[in-house]
C-alpha cells in the first residue's frame, strides 16, 4: 500500500483514472463489481431528445469546498432535463443551522448536502423528506445505506464515505504496524519518542478515539434487529467500556495521547518527522504528504486488543427539503437518478477525491488509488456515526471524560459519571 | 447652512404665542430661503423620488409573498417620510426622522422581535417547533407515507387522457430478496395455518387488483396497468411494449419528461396516486422522479375538521396539545411528529429560575460574567493609567518608540490575538511553558481557575492601550496650576494623584470605563476564540463552561447542538436588563462626579 503521493494524487493519477473508467478496465486483482451495468451505454448528460423548457429551477446548497465539484452533475442535469440547477456554496459551519431556520420559512433550498449525522437533528426538525431510491439502493455500499437510513426510511442520497485511518511515513517506517504496543515500538526503535499522534483538545475528540474503544469491544449502541442503533442499549457502559478508561489513562501517562494535541500540531509533528503514525482522516493525506515529499501508506489501525479497531464511518450526500416542494419531483430525479449513478458518482470522485458510496464507483475508485483503497480497507469495519438528535449532548460528554482520563482522572470514576451522564442526556 | 438659525427660530416661535401666526410664516419663509433653493429642491426630489421608488418596488415584493405587516409598516413610513419633507412646518421632523427610522429599524425592532421570540417555543429542542402548525401537520404526514413493505418498483410512464393524470404501470418481476409482504400466518381452530385474507397480496409475485366486477384478482408479472388518479387500475392488452416494459397506449397521451417537470406539483407523490384494490390500506402506486412507481401508504392522516392525527396502523389518535405538538392520550407522540411555534408566555425565564439544571450555571456564570467585566475594566484602567502617568514625566525619553509599541496590541484584530494567545498558553505545546518556562505544564487555559485568570490576562493585554491613550488625553486636559497649588500646600505625590488628579481624571473618562464595562458585559470575541467557554462544567444537558460568560452561553443555547432559540431570547433581555440598569446607574453616579468642576 506504500505509494509515492506526487505521482498518486497528482493530474496524472486522475487522468490514469478516467482511462481506466473508461476503458471499462477492472482493477487487476479481478474482483468484479457487483451490480450490472447494463444501462452503463446511455450517456446520462445527452440531452432530451423531445427536450422543452422548462419553468421550474432547482437551487443546492453544497459545502463550499464542493461546489466545483457538483458542478459538472448539475451541468449534465441541465442539459438532459432542461431544468435549471443554481449551485450555492456555504461554509460548512453554517450551512445546517441556516438550512433548519430557513426551510420552515419557505427560504431553503430544494436540496442540501450534508452528512449523515445530521439525519436526526433534521427529521426532528421536520425540514427534510424522505427519498424512494427504488432498485438503485442496492448498488450503494452497506455502511452508506445504514447511515442514510432513519426510522426505516432513506433520507440521504449517499454521495462519499469517510473514515479514519493510520497514515504512516513509510520514510521512516517501512512496514505496518501489527497492533498498537507494535507501533509504539516500532516508532521508538526508530529513534521517535512519541511516534504516534491524533488530534485532541481540551474538550477530548471520541471520534478519533472510538478506534480504540470498539477494540475493547465498547461501541457506543447495541443495535436493534434491523441493524439501526438501539440508544436504550449504551454498550459504553459495559466492561469493555472501563478496560477501555483504564487503557486511556494509561496511554494519557505515557504521553502518547494528549489532549494539548489539536489537529495543526499533529499535522506539525507529523510533517517534522518527529510522529511517523497519525490516525486521522483522508482530508488530510495532502497535507500529510507534505506536498509530495514524504512517501506515506495507509494502515488498518492498529490495535490495542486482538479484536479489530473500527473507526466510525462518516457519509456525506444530499438531503431533500421537505418544505419546498414545487420542484420535489425534479429534485428527487436529479438525487436518484443523476448523482446516484455510476457515471456521476466516479465525475465526483474525481472532481473531489473522496470515496464513492456507490460501490461500483467505488471499486473503481480503490483501483486508481491506493490511498482510496488503503481507506476503504479500514472502512469495512466501520459502523456509521449515531444519528441521534442527542448525540451532541452525548459528544459533549463524552469527550470531556475522556479528555479528564487522559489527563490523570480515575478511568473508573470518570467512565462511570459518563455512563450516567449520557443516559441521563438520552432519557434513559 | 442656515439651519442653524431657522431651527432656533422654529423653535422661538413655539414660545410666543401672540406672534405665533406670523412669524410661522416668516419662518417658513426662511427656511424656505435657507434651506431649498432650486438646486436644493431638486435634489431634495431625486431623493424623495428614489426613495418612494425603491418603497413601491418593495411594497409590490412584499405584496407578491403576502407579507401583510411589514408591506403596511413599509407603506405607513414612506407615508410620513414624504409628508416630513414635503411639509414645511415640520422643521425638527426633518433632522430627526433618518436617525428614528434607523433606531426603530436596527434597535426597537430588534428588540420587540427579541422579546417575542422569548415568550415562545422556537427551537429544535424536544416541545419546540420552528414554523407555523400547518407545516408541521404536512411534515409529520410527509415522514408517515411509507413504501408497503416487499413491494417492488414499478416502471411507469405518466399519461394523460381528457385532462386527467394517470400511469401506465407494468407489473415487475417480485422482489428477489425481500420476504412476501408481512403475511400474518394464523393457526385457526383445526390447527391448520391460514393466511390472513388481505396480505395475501403480493405473496406470489404480481400484483393484486379489484376487477371490474368487484373481486380482487391476481395479476402475473408483466400485465400492464392503466389507471388515472384516485380510480382503480384495469388491466389492458393493447399496450405498445418494448424491453418488457409498456411505453404507450391507445387513446392516451405519454407525458414527456420536459412536460412532467412543468407539472410536477400534481404527479409527485402524493398528489397523483392511482389505487390498485378497493383497499385503500394496501397502498397506492405513487412517484416520486416521474419515471418508476412504488406502492406506498400513509401511516398517518390528519382530519382537518376534529384537528386530529391518526395512526391507521394503530389506530391511536393524536390530537393537538395546545403546546405545539400532536399527543396522544397515553402522552405519545406521534412518530416523526414535528412541532410548531406556539406562545409559551413567561415560561422561557420562570425555567431560568426555577429549572435547576438551568439555574446553577446561570448563577455561575452570570457572578463570572460581572466579576470578568468589572476586572477587565479596572485591570485595563490602572495599567492604562499608570503606563500614562509615567509617559507624562518629562523624564521620560524616546517616547515615540514606546508609544507604538504600546499601542500596538490595539491594533491587531481582537479575535486574531485570542486565537493567538490561546496557542501560546497550550499547556504541552505553547509557547510560554514549552519555551519561556523551560517545559512547566501549566494548563493556562484547562484549570477551571487559572483559566479564568489567563481570560483576565489577555484581555488586559488586549485591553490596557485604549485605556492608556484616553488616559493620556485626559491628563494633558488637567490644568498644571491646580497640581502646583497642591504641590505649594505641601501635598504628597500620592495624595496629588489620589485626592486631584483622579477624580478630574474621572470626570471625562467614567463614561467610557461604564461603555467599557458594557462591552466587556458582551465581549464575546475573546471568549469564544481563548476558550470557547471551556473547561466544561460538565453539566448534564447544559453545555457551559467555567470562562463562559453570558453571551457565549446564549450562543450556545441558541446554535450549539440543539438549538433553543426561546431560552437564548429570555436570557438576552435579562442580559439586556442588567447592562441597562448598571449604566444607567453608574451614570447617574458620574453626573455627580461632574458637580466637582
Amino acid at each position: 500500500m506504500k505509494v509515492k503521493m506526487k505521482s498518486a494524487l497528482g493530474v496524472g493519477a486522475v487522468v490514469a483514472s478516467s482511462l481506466l473508467v473508461l476503458s471499462g478496465c477492472s482493477s487487476d486483482n479481478g474482483a468484479e463489481s457487483p451490480s450490472p451495468e447494463p444501462t452503463q451505454a446511455t450517456d446520462l448528460c445527452a440531452p432530451d431528445a423531445n427536450a422543452e423548457p422548462v419553468d421550474g429551477k432547482l437551487t443546492i446548497w453544497v459545502d463550499v469546498e464542493r461546489v466545483e465539484a457538483i458542478k459538472p452533475a448539475t451541468e449534465c442535469y441541465t442539459k438532459s432535463r432542461g431544468v435549471e440547477v443554481e449551485v450555492v456554496g456555504k461554509s460548512n459551519d453554517d450551512i445546517r443551522a441556516d438550512f433548519i431556520q430557513q426551510s420552515p420559512q419557505g427560504t431553503g433550498p430544494d436540496i442540501v448536502m450534508g452528512a449523515h449525522d445530521w439525519v436526526g437533528e433534521l427529521t426532528k426538525a421536520a425540514v427534510i423528506a424522505p427519498i424512494e431510491l427504488g432498485d438503485t439502493k442496492a448498488g450503494f455500499s452497506e455502511t452508506a445505506i445504514k447511515a442514510s437510513t432513519w426510522d426505516g426510511q432513506i433520507y440521504m442520497l449517499p454521495y462519499a464515505v469517510e473514515n479514519i485511518a493510520v497514515i504512516r511515513n513509510a520514510d521512516i517506517i517501512p512496514e505496518a504496524a501489527t497492533s498498537y504496543d507494535d507501533m509504539i515500538k516500532k516508532g521508538q526503535d526508530a529513534g521517535l519518542e512519541k511516534p504516534f499522534v491524533v488530534q485532541q483538545g481540551t474538550a477530548g475528540d471520541p471520534y478519533h478515539l472510538y478506534p480504540f474503544q470498539t477494540a475493547f469491544d465498547a461501541p457506543v449502541f447495541g443495535s436493534t434487529e434491523d441493524g439501526a442503533y438501539n440508544p436504550a442499549d449504551l454498550k459504553m457502559g459495559s466492561e469493555g467500556g472501563f478496560k477501555f478508561a483504564e487503557w486511556l489513562g494509561k496511554q494519557g501517562a505515557a504521553g502518547h495521547i494528549n489532549t494539548d494535541l489539536s489537529g495543526d500540531i499533529a499535522l506539525e509533528q507529523f510533517q517534522k518527522g518527529e510522529a511517523a503514525f497519525w490516525l486521522t482522516g483522508p482530508w488530510n493525506v495532502n497535507n500529510a504528504t507534505n506536498g509530495g515529499a514524504i512517501n506515506v501508506a495507509i494502515d488498518l489501525i492498529p490495535s490495542p486488543t486482538d479484536k479489530v479497531a473500527a473507526p466510525f464511518a462518516g457519509v456525506k450526500g444530499f438531503y431533500l427539503n421537505a418544505n419546498e416542494s414545487a420542484n420535489r419531483l425534479a429534485a428527487t430525479d436529479f438525487l436518484v437518478n443523476y448523482l446516484g449513478s455510476e457515471q456521476v458518482q466516479t465525475e465526483l470522485y474525481e472532481a473531489g477525491n473522496v470515496l464513492p458510496a456507490l460501490t461500483a464507483a467505488a471499486d473503481k475508485a480503490a483501483a486508481s488509488s491506493e490511498i482510496i483503497a488503503g481507506f476503504q480497507k479500514v472502512g469495512a469495519e466501520a459502523q456509521p456515526m449515531p444519528a441521534l438528535p442527542e448525540m451532541a449532548a452525548v459528544w459533549d460528554f463524552w469527550g470531556v471524560a475522556e479528555a479528564e482520563i487522559l489527563n490523570g482522572g480515575n478511568p473508573k470514576d470518570v467512565w462511570t459519571k459518563l455512563i450516567a451522564d449520557i443516559n441521563s442526556a438520552l432519557g434513559n | 447652512m442656515g439651519s442653524g438659525s431657522t431651527q432656533e427660530e422654529a423653535s422661538v416661535n413655539t414660545q410666543i404665542d401672540n406672534k405665533k401666526l406670523r412669524r410661522q410664516r416668516q419662518a417658513a419663509i426662511i427656511a424656505e430661503q435657507a434651506s431649498a433653493g432650486s438646486k436644493t429642491l431638486i435634489i431634495k426630489i431625486i431623493l424623495i423620488g428614489l426613495l418612494d421608488a425603491l418603497a413601491i418596488y418593495a411594497i409590490l415584493t412584499l405584496w407578491a409573498y403576502e407579507q401583510w405587516i411589514i408591506m403596511g409598516a413599509v407603506l405607513v413610513t414612506t407615508l410620513i417620510l414624504n409628508w416630513i419633507y414635503f411639509s414645511k412646518r415640520t422643521l425638527p421632523s426633518k433632522y430627526l426622522a433618518p436617525g428614528v427610522v434607523f433606531l426603530i429599524i436596527f434597535q426597537v425592532f430588534t428588540m420587540v422581535y427579541t422579546v417575542y421570540i422569548s415568550t415562545t417555543n422556537y427551537g429544535t429542542h424536544t416541545g419546540g417547533g420552528m414554523g407555523d402548525k400547518e407545516r408541521a401537520i404536512q411534515a409529520t404526514q410527509l415522514y408517515n407515507v411509507k413504501r408497503v413493505e416487499g413491494t417492488p418498483m414499478y416502471p411507469i410512464k405518466v399519461v394523460e387522457k381528457d385532462g386527467n393524470l394517470g400511469f401506465l404501470a407494468t407489473v415487475p418481476e417480485p422482489v428477489n430478496s425481500a420476504p412476501p409482504a408481512s403475511t400474518d400466518v394464523v393457526v385457526d381452530e383445526n390447527g391448520d395455518e391460514i393466511v390472513v385474507e388481505e396480505d395475501i397480496q403480493l405473496s406470489s409475485g404480481g400484483a393484486i387488483i379489484t376487477d371490474e366486477f368487484g373481486n380482487d384478482i391476481e395479476v402475473p408479472p408483466g400485465t400492464v396497468l392503466l389507471g388515472f388518479n384516485g380510480e382503480r387500475f384495469k388491466v389492458i392488452d393493447d399496450a405498445e411494449i418494448v424491453d418488457g416494459r409498456a411505453v404507450s397506449a391507445p387513446g392516451v397521451e405519454v407525458l414527456t419528461m420536459a412536460e412532467i417537470m412543468n407539472r410536477q406539483t400534481e404527479i409527485r407523490e402524493p398528489q397523483l396516486a392511482v389505487m390498485f384494490t378497493e383497499d385503500v390500506t394496501g397502498g397506492a402506486l405513487t412517484t416520486q422522479d416521474g419515471q418508476q412507481g412504488r406502492v406506498s401508504r400513509s401511516i398517518i392522516v390528519y382530519d382537518a375538521e376534529t384537528d386530529t392525527m391518526t395512526n391507521v396502523d394503530t389506530g391511536v389518535v393524536y390530537h393537538d396539545s395546545g403546546h405545539g405538538y400532536f399527543v396522544s392520550d397515553s402522552g405519545e407522540r406521534p412518530n416523526g411528529g414535528a412541532g410548531w411555534i406556539v406562545s409559551v408566555g413567561f415560561d422561557n425565564y420562570v425555567q431560568s429560575v426555577t429549572n435547576e439544571v438551568i439555574r446553577g450555571p446561570l448563577l455561575a456564570v452570570t457572578i463570572w460574567t460581572f466579576v470578568f467585566a468589572f476586572l477587565s475594566v479596572a485591570t485595563t484602567f490602572f495599567l492604562g493609567l499608570f503606563l500614562a502617568i509615567v509617559f507624562q514625566d518629562p523624564r521620560m525619553k524616546s517616547k515615540k518608540y514606546y508609544r507604538v509599541v504600546m499601542i500596538l496590541p490595539y491594533a491587531f484584530p481582537s479575535f486574531l490575538s485570542a486565537l493567538v494567545w490561546a496557542n501560546m498558553m497550550n499547556t504541552t505545546y505553547g509557547f510560554i511553558n514549552d519555551s519561556l518556562l523551560g517545559g512547566l505544564a501549566i494548563p493556562w487555559l484547562t484549570d477551571p481557575t487559572l483559566a479564568k485568570v489567563s481570560v483576565l490576562l489577555v484581555n488586559l493585554w488586549l485591553g490596557f492601550p485604549y485605556m492608556f491613550l484616553i488616559c493620556m488625553g485626559a491628563l494633558q486636559s488637567i490644568p498644571d496650576d491646580v497640581v502646583e497649588a497642591a504641590t505649594v500646600d505641601g501635598a504628597k505625590p500620592w495624595a496629588i494623584f489620589r485626592l486631584i488628579k483622579l477624580p478630574l481624571l474621572l470626570v471625562t473618562v467614567a463614561p467610557l470605563l461604564i461603555s467599557s464595562f458594557a462591552f466587556n458585559f458582551n465581549n464575546f470575541n475573546l471568549i469564544y476564540m481563548l476558550t470557547d467557554g471551556g473547561p466544561s462544567m460538565g453539566v448534564s444537558g447544559f453545555n457551559v463552561g467555567h470562562t463562559d460568560i453570558l453571551i457565549s452561553m446564549v450562543y450556545k443555547v441558541a446554535f450549539v447542538g440543539t438549538s433553543n432559540f426561546g431560552l437564548a431570547a429570555a436570557f438576552s433581555i435579562l442580559i439586556f436588563i442588567v447592562v441597562g440598569t448598571v449604566s444607567v446607574i453608574a451614570l447617574r453616579k458620574t453626573k455627580a462626579l461632574e458637580e466637582l468642576n
